[in-house]
């Protein structure tokens, strides 16, 4: 099976047994199958994300949008 | 107009097959063709590894900055409320680009990856255009959709979209009738601009065929039949297999079947079967599987027949190519094909395995039809071509109805009813991380207007300040560069550290160098398409830190370019303490700097030798990495210098003044030649010579048994000084005093003591390097010597020259000031 019919394969699976996600997720990337920098199943950043989404690595814009789209949420579903 | 196209169909799974390069060639004809109209790339970055190979393709033809990424920062491949959020982010991504007609060149993408490709869920106003290569599974529900629930919801999502679009561009005269029978658009809506082939499909000459080898390497035994494409039911590959099995016996024992492509295991075995069953022995039909596209031409070349069966097909590519490598063609009298092959002689039922045979034997048969099939094969292609079909897209663009975007002049005011709808689409139990996430994504995807950027990273400045020469070239640069920005830029000095992502505005360090800069706080910076990063400082470690968010810039298209002053510490190891490990911290950092877009080298000599260390350690690359120089500058004045004089500088500049008094500039350091100098004057003093040697510099590393022994030597105050840390106001002094400035280094990036010398009409004793030969050229006296003894003699020429008035002159050395450098620099840099 070649890599882009098994990496096809793989996401069937990944969408039909949502409890396999991360397990099979991390198994792929240790086989090579899917690059280390993609996005995990789960919706992860990639690593060197994570830190740029604390306060004091967000731009002020950012953290304007996120602020907003908090009040947002918040009061449509008070 | 601005036209923008949605690449997607050239960044997911679909980049290895026909929709992929469909969609590359689209967007190339249309770059290519598209007049006074601009054109601009819409891309996904959830494909990372796909954008560097995009911005590759369309270099030179395209600005980089009409190259633009979206950004979802979530996966969205088994998330229908992530997928929903993204739909808005990309669609009010692509209408904050202010376009005239979106067009999305493959809509049927996202089925198990992160692509997107909704139409009309945040924005209806805006024209969207999508190319329509078939409605193949609609139509056959019972192959393409039956037991398979999940795809046939997808499907279904994708041909309501499609219902949606207000152009439909059709591979084929077919599909455009497939469109109008069953989706719900009307014949203005609905435009055939067909679709073409790359040149590389073209007749070779018979000498450059691979033939003996690449038969041999796919297993072919002599003259063969050859297909190529899928292996689904409408491919009919069955019913061919079983048509070859009829063929009359002097045609089938000397005949292969070739079916190039992946085909998988089971079906390899059914055919194989039937293949049996129809009296074919197993080497009869072949199956050879992937081949590239430069031996898939080869065999095109070198079949008698290529055969393309199936019986429904959006356009029917393989049958084109074929015909446009001089193959004589046959194919299925049913869809596309007709039009596509354009000789109803050609044409067979599909259905009809007789029908089949019958045409498979006149076409290896038949010399007469044969022939007149080859050249009936090569005038048909001519009627397909990217620059034809590009042609027809814009002429179908440009009737299009103008868009009602006016209420969107700026992007920034489609921020507030983007988050009132996403709101709305995210449940009350979202995550405070998803929120970060989303507001990241609207960040970087939806940009507001602002002055492009010049950003100048200074992190060794700000941060710390060794105080090294690297450090006086960019507060001089950096100077420059405020005083006179690039034109069209705002010039943003910025640093980073090793433990935290992302550079920042360096607006506190600024105030102090431009009092007009405003906002004092460093915040994180925000980079653009467009924009310009230069590292200026040098800072290993933090670059390295950096490479990932400088990677990012560059995908988002900001051109990143790093100043490099010398590749000393990898080719004068031993000058470095072993600890620190300089020469490969340096050739780290060197590997990463030379993934961007440029470097720029402090003197020729410098790129030279660049070049060279790059034949052996270049990262891999798309787009090739440019090398250039400049020169620094040398006008101390507007160098930010240092001021004040010592109580006993008047008493030393006399004594500077009594007799031949050589100036040596530059830290105490191995790779200086101080060791080697002191010896010379040494053996000079023991002659007689009554001259002064003067070391002005820092105490380096590796040298404290040197330092020793000036600071022990007989001479040491008397003929021999050293100053340590002086102010540029006193150097200036010693240059106009002394009579001769000695260069005795081994290994500079510049070589700015010469330049400076030369302000001061001051002499050069230099050794010959080649960057001390490229900085002062004639202007100086050049020694070559392994030992004291030959710097001696050195020195004693030179001072027999200079009685007679003899020795080179370095006032009319060519020099800049640091407004020149800096000039050139931003020639470098700014596109």
């Amino acid at each position: 099976m070649n890599r882009p019919t098994l990496r096809n394969a793989l996401g069937l699976v990944i969408r039909s047994f949502p409890w396999l996600n991360q397990t099979l997720f991390s198994f792929a990337v240790r086989a090579g199958i899917v690059g280390s920098k993609s996005v995990s199943p789960k919706g992860d950043l990639h690593a060197h994300w994570e830190g740029l989404l604390v306060d004091s690595a967000m731009t002020p814009r950012a953290l304007q949008i996120y602020k907003d789209l908090s009040a947002s949420l918040d009061k449509r579903h008070k | 107009m601005r036209i923008v196209i949605d690449m997607q169909g050239a960044q997911t799974e679909s980049r290895f097959r026909g929709i992929g390069r469909y969609t590359m060639s689209f967007a190339q004809a249309i770059v290519r063709n598209r007049g006074t109209h601009e054109v601009l790339l819409a891309l996904n970055g959830l494909f990372p590894d796909t954008i560097e190979p995009i911005r590759a393709a369309f270099h030179g033809v395209l600005p980089q900055e009409n190259i633009r990424v979206w950004r979802a920062a979530v996966s969205v491949s088994n998330d229908a409320s992530q997928r929903r959020v993204v739909e808005l982010i990309r669609e009010a991504f692509l209408v904050s680009l202010q376009p005239d007609v979106i067009h999305v060149a493959s809509l049927f993408e996202g089925y198990l990856d992160d692509a997107v490709t909704s139409i009309g869920s945040f924005d209806r106003n805006i024209p969207v255009s999508v190319t329509l290569y078939d409605l193949i599974p609609l139509l056959n529900p019972d192959q393409y959709l039956k037991g398979k629930q999940i795809y046939g919801e997808f499907y279904k999502q994708k041909i309501e979209h499609l219902s949606r679009a207000s152009l439909v561009l059709a591979i084929s005269d077919y599909s455009r009738q497939e469109g109008l029978s069953h989706l719900n658009i009307t014949e203005e809506q609905v435009v055939t601009v067909s679709t073409a082939i790359d040149g590389h499909f073209r007749p070779l000459e018979p000498s450059s065929v691979d033939d003996g080898t690449l038969k041999a390497k796919l297993g072919i035994k002599g003259p063969f039949v050859l297909y190529t494409g899928g292996s689904d039911e409408r491919k009919n590959l069955s019913r061919l297999v079983q048509a070859f099995g009829r063929l009359k016996t002097t045609l089938r024992q000397t005949h292969q079947l070739v079916l190039v492509g992946t085909i998988g295991k089971r079906e390899v075995d059914a055919l194989s079967a039937l293949a049996r069953v129809s009296g074919l022995s197993a080497d009869q039909v072949l199956f050879t599987g992937y081949v590239s596209d430069d031996d898939m031409v080869c065999l095109y070349n070198l079949c008698e027949t290529f055969v393309f069966p199936s019986w429904h097909e959006g356009f029917g590519l393989p049958a084109l190519e074929a015909m446009a490598c001089g193959a004589v063609v046959i194919g299925a009298n049913t869809t596309s094909l007709p039009e596509v092959i354009g000789s109803e002689d050609a044409l067979f039922d599909p259905f009809d395995i007789s029908a089949i045979a019958a045409n498979l034997e006149r076409a290896l048969e038949d010399e007469g039809f044969r022939a007149a099939m080859r050249a009936h094969g090569l005038i048909q292609t001519k009627k397909f071509s990217w620059d034809r079909t590009a042609q027809l897209a814009i002429r179908a663009f440009e009737r299009l109805p103008k868009s009602q975007q006016s209420h969107f002049t700026d992007p920034d005011d489609l921020l507030e009813p983007l988050i009132r709808t996403i709101s709305e689409s995210i449940g009350p139990s979202a995550k405070d991380i998803e929120l970060r996430k989303i507001a990241y994504a609207l960040d970087r995807s939806i940009l507001k207007k602002a002055p492009k950027q010049f950003f100048v990273d200074i992190s060794e400045l700000v941060v710390r300040d060794a105080r090294t020469g690297v450090q006086r070239v960019g507060r001089s640069i950096l100077q420059q560069l405020l005083l006179s920005p690039p034109s069209g830029y705002v010039v943003e000095p910025v640093y980073a550290t090793t433990d935290q992502p992302g550079y920042r505005y360096a607006r506190r360090y600024s105030q102090g160098l431009k009092p007009t800069v405003v906002g004092a706080e460093d915040e994180v910076v925000s980079m653009r398409p467009g924009d310009i990063f230069l590292g200026l400082d040098l800072q290993h470690h933090t670059t390295r830190a950096q490479a990932k968010f400088l990677s990012d810039a560059r995908q988002d298209g900001v051109l990143v370019f790093f100043v490099v002053y010398d590749l000393l510490p990898i080719h004068f190891p031993d000058y470095w303490p072993k600890k620190h490990g300089l020469d490969q911290v340096h050739r780290d950092w060197l590997y990463t700097i030379c993934h961007f877009d440029g470097v720029i080298c402090i003197s020729r000599a410098v790129a030279n030798e660049l070049e060279v260390w790059l034949r052996e350690n270049s990262p891999p690359r798309s787009r090739k990495l440019t090398i250039q120089w400049f020169h620094l500058g040398a006008d101390v004045d507007n160098s930010i210098p240092s001021t004040g004089l010592p109580v006993e500088a008047e008493e030393f500049l006399n004594v500077l003044a009594s007799k031949p008094s050589f100036l040596s500039v530059g830290s105490i350091e191995p790779r200086k030649g101080h060791e080697q100098t002191l010896s010379a004057f040494e053996l000079l003093w023991q002659t007689g010579q009554d001259i002064n040697l003067v070391l002005v510099g820092k105490q380096g590393w590796m040298v404290e048994p040197l330092v020793e022994k000036i600071r022990t030597h007989a001479e040491f105050g008397v003929r021999l000084f050293w100053l340590e840390g002086i102010s540029d106001e006193y150097l200036k002094r010693i240059y106009t005093t002394s009579t001769c400035l000695i260069a005795a280094s081994e290994g500079e990036g510049f070589g700015l003591p010469l330049i400076e010398a030369a302000q001061h009409d001051l002499p050069i004793i230099a050794r010959d390097i080649p960057v001390f030969r490229e900085v002062a050229e004639e202007h100086a006296f050049y020694f070559t010597a392994k030992q004291p003894t030959e710097l001696a003699d050195g020195i004693q020429d030179w001072l027999l020259l200079h009685a007679r008035g003899l020795s080179p002159k370095s006032g009319a050395m060519r020099r800049l000031t640091w407004e020149q450098s800096a000039r050139a620099l931003i020639e470098i840099c700014v596109p």
